[in-house]
């Protein structure tokens, strides 16, 4: 009996160290960005929701934040600050009306997700990014990496959510 | 079944039984709740784990489309659009908050309190009268964190039934019931 159960605990740890690693590299194909060096994630789409938000005035978009295992368990625990590992995703869409919703609504009231606009990152590693509060900071449009410009005020513009470890989006569902 | 094989399947059992006892105290026990006549909220445990479809705004609402992984893999190989069909199976979960503005740079309109939770589940020999999808849609209350079913005064109105989509959604019959597209990336 009790080799069994040892051995049951010991797959269920394994499997669960393998998903973590998985998820957890943060390294993933294609050109890093420049200042933080960071690449895409791989799975990034696949990982799970944090919150979503409709952005007016010049971006006029909509998003979906998502969070790598390691932020997720972070977030539902409510534990600040982030864990190195960490890892949250930011999707942006255009923002269209939506001429389907809108006839099963029989008003103009419905937008929904159009064109891919750009994806943006913060990665956690306290060492590596100390300097920036701990946060690597990455944007890709189509793929390609941002240039230097845009990337020197993620930091800056973060400094507001200072207290919650730079992170603005709170956990929704 | 030999003794190893009914040890190693108890011990399973008993991990099974911790995890979902677990999950179901960490809030009202919304998986007791049913539409009567219709579906039971426990048909689509777990969703707030589900992968992201795509996120929507309508009028004071913001939501997010997720999926279940049978219909995430759909969506992928390219189910949707015309005359195009979702496996049985597929499940829709479409979760709205009311929407608010923030007081963060860009002033974002993000969610507030948790207004309902809508679901759909594909099944063409259960739902053969309302085009296969069965619907359920459950009300939220913030201020007694409690989730009731839905009833014909909501929107959307949901009757004693698991049809309550059928008739908006008939809009998008040619796209197999469903609004939503997978959002690319």
């Amino acid at each position: 009996m009790r080799g069994v159960a040892y051995l049951l605990s010991a797959v269920v740890a394994l499997s669960g160290v393998a998903v973590y690693m998985a998820h957890a590299s943060g390294e993933g194909d294609g050109e890093a960005v420049p200042i933080f060096g960071v690449k895409i994630p791989p799975g990034y789409r696949d990982w799970k929701l944090i919150s979503v938000a409709h952005e007016e005035g010049n971006n006029n978009d909509l998003r979906a934040v998502l969070g790598n295992d390691v932020a997720i368990k972070a977030y539902r625990e409510g534990k600040l600050p982030f864990p190195d590992g960490a890892i949250i995703a930011r999707l942006a869409w255009s923002y269209v009306p939506s001429e389907e919703n809108n006839k099963a609504f029989g008003r103009a009231q419905s937008f929904v997700a159009g064109a891919p606009i750009n994806v943006q990152f913060m990665v956690k590693d306290s060492i590596k990014f100390a300097a920036t509060g701990g946060w690597g900071f990455a944007q890709f449009k189509d793929g390609n990496p941002a240039d230097e410009a845009p990337l020197r005020t993620c930091f800056p513009c973060h400094q507001p959510a200072k207290a919650e470890d730079l992170v603005f989006t709170h956990y929704s569902p | 079944m030999n003794r190893k094989g009914m040890l190693m399947s108890a011990g399973i059992a008993v991990v099974a039984v911790v995890l979902s006892t677990g999950a179901a105290l960490s809030a009202q026990d919304k998986y007791s709740l049913k539409v009567p006549d219709g579906l039971a909220f426990s048909e689509f445990r777990g969703f707030e784990d589900w992968r992201t479809v795509a996120v929507s705004q309508s009028g004071d609402k913001i939501e997010v489309i997720l999926a279940n992984p049978v219909m995430i893999d759909a969506y992928r190989a390219g189910v949707t659009g015309e005359g195009k069909k979702f496996p049985d199976g597929s499940k829709l979960a479409k979760i709205h908050w009311i929407a608010k503005k923030s007081a963060e740079p860009g002033s974002p309109v993000i969610p507030d309190a948790l207004h309902d939770v809508d679901f759909m589940v594909r099944d063409s020999a259960r739902f053969a009268d309302s085009g296969a999808w069965g619907y359920a849609e459950f009300e939220y209350d913030a201020p007694s964190d409690s989730f009731r079913p839905g009833t014909l005064a909501d929107k959307p109105p949901q009757a004693n039934d698991a049809k309550c989509g059928f008739a908006c959604h008939t809009v998008v019959a040619n796209k197999d019931y469903v609004f939503t597209a997978y959002g690319k990336r």
